[in-house]
């Protein structure tokens, strides 16, 4: 027998013993002894059963197994291993995956857009988002959560009803992560994100331009209940799309700003209003939340009308403060404000978000407005919303 | 609390690891600062530490001092960064102490749930 000493850190998975006499002739043999008698210590030691927990540091007889055999280091009779909480940090680090650099995105602040000196109005570019689109989170967020959830595992393959954004997140995130993917979307899609799909290595399925949104979701729902080797992460359901938002986009505007007294964001799925929302109303509990929504009829996808009769599961309307309807053309000219006065080449669902942004800014003597746009404006060149008349935007998908 | 002696530990461990960071973990008792135990940082790196310290250290906390875990930042200010947040590990929610080497600032927070939260921090 050997023994292993329990930082004060751990105890509690070990019911506050600070040295238990273990068994084993290897280390591997000697944790896997200790986590099989003590659950609670499971993840925080072996990761995944089999390799050693990040945050956990190992002695035995004093030498940090780092210097000697790893996990295969032999243990004697009479041995002594310390666990140890694993500390490192530091300013800067490379980034070991494209995914590392999702989140943190600039928070901005936009004078030449305030509607008068007393309110500071700040726009957080999700377009810096690998993909350009704040949806890296959600899609990481979301296989993440199929993986853990043990519903996700090598084989299936994934399928999405979406209007190119979510896809291309979802399609960088599959890729890294090894399973294939399938997208539906609106076929009036504009071609960047056609193409940017593609690139990415997802196949592409058309539905309707006249049906929308709810028409690409339909048929994803169709091609999921026939072919059983699909997996549906439907952000629209999808708790773990909201939570992608409380703990990164809330969290990164909680933490940058001491005070907010109104977030706007645009009416998709619901899960950046209801995620960051939540996270701000923790820290500013008279923070309005406020949703950008398109008239209803308009052919639009990520921004929705909910009079056209689709509520997103992850939406409790209840917790929006405000839903302001937004005009195409309204849109556009917050677009085009974005890039004339601060220099933001943004998407054009930014535009609308914008405008409520001024509005509700207009209202508040002084104070604090934040906006999250939600995109960049590089997959809707095509579209040439910069330059031609808003009557555009009823040819195009505009998320 | 952080007295004016183990304070001037820290800058001197930080001054004396340049152009890297400094690691080490700052021995309490009753809130007060009693002592700096000086780490190694494995990393030896300017951006990361990774903290090696006499193993022992860890276990002070059994004879009733508590633990702060502290590093440097040669110029960024002492907040916790991504990376601190991210490899917070074991330590959630307990004492960490950063100092911003350019300007002296010291500053204390606690990290938990990915969230930075400040605490107090005096010199006497």
């Amino acid at each position: 027998m050997s023994r292993v000493r329990i930082p004060p850190t751990l105890r509690d998975a070990v019911g506050g013993a600070r040295e238990i006499e273990v068994s084993g002739g290897t280390l591997r043999e000697v944790l896997s002894d200790l986590v099989a008698r003590f659950p609670a210590l499971g993840r925080q030691v072996l990761e995944n059963g089999n390799g050693l927990a990040p945050f956990v540091n190992v002695y035995v007889d004093n030498e940090d197994i780092r210097t000697l055999g790893g996990l295969d280091t032999p243990v004697r009779e009479g041995s002594t291993v310390i666990l140890l909480p694993a500390m490192a940090g530091g300013e800067r680090t490379l980034t070991p995956s494209i995914l590392g650099t999702i989140g943190d995105t600039p928070l901005v602040e936009l004078p030449r857009l305030a509607p008068h000196e007393g309110v500071r109005l700040y726009a957080k570019l999700e377009g810096a988002n690998p993909t350009g689109s704040l949806k890296d989170r959600v899609a990481e967020a979301m296989v993440e959560a199929a993986e853990a959830s043990g519903e996700l595992v090598p084989g299936r393959e994934l399928l999405e009803p979406t209007s190119g954004n979510t896809g291309i997140s979802l399609a960088l995130v599959a890729k890294l992560k090894g399973y294939s993917l399938t997208c539906v979307l609106p076929e009036n899609s504009t071609p960047e994100r056609i193409k940017l799909l593609e690139l990415y290595g997802a196949k592409v399925v058309f539905s309707p331009a006249s049906e929308g949104s709810n028409g690409a979701v339909r048929r994803a729902l169709e091609l999921a209940a026939r072919e059983p080797r699909y997996f549906m992460l439907n952000q629209y359901a999808n708790e773990a799309n909201s939570r992608a938002h409380y703990e990164g986009t809330g969290a990164e505007i909680v933490e940058a700003l001491p005070r907010v007294d109104a977030l706007v964001a645009g009416l998709g799925t619901g899960g950046t209003l209801m995620g960051a929302g939540d996270r701000l109303r923790e820290s500013f509990p008279d923070v309005v939340v406020a949703a950008a929504e398109p008239l209803q009829g308009d052919l639009v996808y990520g921004l929705r009308s909910l009079a056209d009769g689709y509520v997103p599961p992850i939406l409790d309307v209840s917790r929006l403060d405000r839903k302001i309807l937004v005009s195409n053309e309204e849109s556009v000219a917050g677009l085009r404000l974005l890039l004339d006065r601060e220099g933001i080449f943004a998407g054009v669902s930014s535009g609308a978000v914008l405008h409520v942004a001024r509005l509700l800014g207009e209202e508040l003597e002084e104070g604090v407005v934040v906006c999250v746009l939600a995109d960049g404006g590089w997959k809707y060149l095509s579209a040439d919303f910069w330059t031609e008349g808003a009557q555009t935007m009823e040819e195009h998908v505009w998320w | 609390m952080i007295p004016p002696a183990v304070r001037s530990a820290l800058v001197e461990h930080a001054e004396a690891e340049q152009p890297n960071e400094a690691c080490g973990l700052i021995v309490l008792r009753d809130g007060v600062a009693e002592r700096y135990v000086a780490g190694r940082n494995r990393d030896a790196s300017p951006y990361r530490f990774d903290l090696e310290v006499d193993p022992e250290t860890w276990f002070l906390e059994d004879e009733g001092y508590e633990l702060a875990v502290f590093h440097s930042h040669l110029s960024s200010p002492p907040r916790p960064s991504r990376t601190d947040v991210e490899r917070i590990g074991l330590w959630e929610g307990r004492p960490y102490v950063i100092l911003n080497l350019r300007t002296g600032e010291l500053a204390a927070w606690r990290i938990e749930d990915g969230r930075i939260e400040p605490q107090e921090l005096s010199d006497d």
